[in-house]
């Protein structure tokens, strides 16, 4: 257990008002008092503040400086030969990272430190526009933000940050969108298309689990999943199955990974999210799936590229999903469940093979309750009240979703309405009934 | 991560960022160092289309092969042009011919410069926008459409036919920023 003491100035505020009131009413004597006293450095709290002041004053200061400067360049830029200002934007990023470094290292300023980094990174960013600038180079602005991703990306992993990461996360993907437009002839750059899923799940998911940050964990799937829908629809030419295949896998793996971070102590912290994520995934796919009409003007493809792609993360989840069971292997009631996950998974797959407008849209509502089902039974098992609602709301769902597909009266709509929401209320309190018979917590 | 570990890591980031930084302009830099001048006339544009922003936007008759009976008539999106200029007895340089192959053993009063066919804008040779200062802006793009029958600019092409754009001329004055 870590016995490092709480040093928060709030923390230790709070401590010295508390602590004569502590003593007057007896919870703890002077002698208590003055070790807490000592032990908390109470006293140096006055002379910190004061510190603290001067401090800001002085950052303050640097900051009039600092814009003074700025604003003085700004204003003789165009004068200024070209050398000098080369010169000078180099000047700026190595200021902004070595201050940052120096003083989250240095001086333990961790927080300031890692923020000038990051502005480091932004300088770098309009460094690459100011020297395109000042040599006349022109261009598709897409490449300058791929150098800038590139270049943030690695400072992402080499101070494990979150911030930077997103930066970079966020400059990947205009520079991939920029990439798919300037290059309408698939196939010298196909490849490198096809692969931007892999490495934005390869570089930034695991970063996001070193660091461990869940709001880049989070992005980095749905940048994943955008992804992997742009590569399916590049390959799409108006057929639903590459765009349906791509997603679907992609939230396989999500699910798959989200089972191995639940199985790994460090990263359980990411379960739920990557397992709702994949879930919503493949559920939003499922539901598009149910419908017959999309399947009516679906056509042929002629296009496999995408399947490298479909192929290497329906990989890495089946490793995944091995490597979790290996770490935790599943009681009875889970092997069930998996089971009943891969089925639906695999009527997903049948109704895309089977390509025509009754038997796909069929498959594609057996997949649906199959999930709703998986959803419920671990929402019964595990006493996961999240699990259970989201299976209970995909199934009236569907119910509705069949109810305004087809032409029927206003009195039916309304009678599926009432039924939905009588079953909700009902399976609520069968269900909250069932968690108390296993004495799950309200 | 062990703090020496970090610090490695670190460095080798700011050096690869500022690796990133010496590649963005080492092409035109070559160009403006090793290159050979030569002194090009501006064609006409689009007179609302000149200013974009911080740039102004340049032609010139090597964008448009399909104009010289030598070119190259049926070019694809993305195919490399090669264009071959000699100077003029004005001083300016006029396209000679044109190729889709770097030629080889040119005279020695000839140069190419190597381009790439862009759209509907013609063959781009990478010297078709000229940064310029937002406080000079108006200033130039009245000059342009004023004098745009008279404007050159100076650009430096080198071996490989990369070519720099060093700076514009109006009306005999040299701007470059």
């Amino acid at each position: 257990m870590d016995d490092k003491l709480n040093a928060n100035s709030r923390f230790r505020s709070d401590l010295a008002r508390e602590l004569p009131i502590w003593t007057r009413r007896g919870v703890i004597d002077s002698v208590q008092a003055g070790k807490l006293t000592s032990m908390y450095e109470l006293k140096e709290l006055e002379s910190e503040s004061a510190k603290l002041f001067s401090r800001a004053i002085m950052a303050f200061g640097a900051l009039l400086l600092g814009g003074g400067v700025m604003a003085f360049v700004a204003a003789n830029w165009e004068e200024l030969p070209k050398l000098l200002k080369v010169i000078m934007l180099f000047a700026a990023l190595l200021g902004f990272h070595g201050a940052g470094f120096w003083l989250w290292q240095k001086r333990d300023h961790e927080r300031l430190g890692r923020a000038l980094i990051f502005a480091g990174c932004l300088v770098f960013g309009a460094n690459i526009g100011l020297l395109a600038q000042i040599f006349n180079i022109q261009g598709d602005t897409y490449r300058g933000v791929g150098a800038w991703a590139l270049g943030t990306l690695a400072m992402a992993w080499a101070i494990r940050s979150s911030s930077s990461a997103l930066l970079a996360l966020v400059l990947s993907f205009i520079w991939y969108s920029g990439y798919l437009g300037a290059h309408h002839d698939r196939s010298a750059s196909s490849l490198l298309i096809m692969t931007f899923p892999i490495l934005v799940i390869g570089l930034f998911g695991t970063l996001a689990a070193l660091i461990p940050s869940k709001r880049l964990m989070g992005s980095t799937f749905v940048a994943f999943f955008i992804s992997m829908a742009v590569v399916g629809a590049t390959g799409a030419h108006y057929s639903l199955i590459p765009p349906g295949a791509t997603l679907i896998v992609a939230g396989w793996l999500a699910l798959a990974t989200g089972r191995l971070f639940e199985a790994t102590p460090h990263t359980i912290m990411f379960a739920p999210l990557s397992q709702a994520m994949g879930w919503v995934v493949v559920c939003f796919v499922g539901i598009i799936m149910s419908f017959s009409d999309p399947w009516g003007h679906s056509r042929t493809f002629d296009e496999h590229l995408w399947l490298l792609p479909l192929f290497a993360s329906a990989v890495v989840g089946a490793l995944a999903m091995r490597e979790s069971l290996i770490r935790k292997p599943a009681d009875p009631g889970e092997k069930k469940l998996l089971t009943l996950l891969g089925a639906s998974l695999a009527l997903m797959f049948a109704a895309l093979i089977a390509h025509q407008p009754v038997l796909s849209p069929l498959l594609g509502n057996i997949a649906c309750l199959g999930w709703a089902m998986v959803c419920v039974f671990k929402g019964l098992n595990d006493g996961d009240r999240s699990a259970f609602w989201s299976g209970a709301i995909l199934v009236f769902l569907l119910i509705l979703a069949r109810f305004f597909e087809f032409d029927t009266s206003l009195m039916l709509k309304s009678l599926a309405f009432l039924v939905c929401g009588a079953g909700t209320i009902y399976a609520g309190i069968r269900y909250e009934a069932h968690l108390r018979g296993k004495g799950v917590a309200q | 991560m062990t703090a020496d570990n970090q610090r490695n890591a670190f460095y080798a980031a700011v050096v690869l960022q500022i690796l990133i930084l010496i590649l963005v302009p080492m092409q035109q830099v070559k160009s403006l160092m090793t290159g050979r001048l030569i002194v090009l006339p501006v064609e006409p544009v689009d007179p609302y289309s000149v200013m974009k922003g911080y740039y102004v936007t340049l032609s010139y008759r090597i964008c448009r092969p399909e104009r010289i009976s030598s070119g190259p008539l049926q070019l694809q999106d993305g195919q490399p042009v090669y264009a071959v200029v000699e100077e003029d007895i004005d001083g300016l340089w006029k396209p000679v011919t044109f190729d889709t192959k770097p030629p080889v053993n040119l005279p020695a009063g000839q140069v190419f410069l190597k381009g790439r066919k862009k759209g509907w804008r013609g063959v781009s040779y990478g010297i078709e926008e000229f940064s310029m200062p937002e406080t000079r802006r108006n200033e130039i793009n009245e000059l342009l459409r004023k004098y745009m029958n008279t404007a050159r600019v100076n650009v430096l092409v080198d071996g490989e036919g990369n070519a720099a754009l060093d700076s514009l001329v109006i009306n005999g004055k040299t701007y470059r920023w």
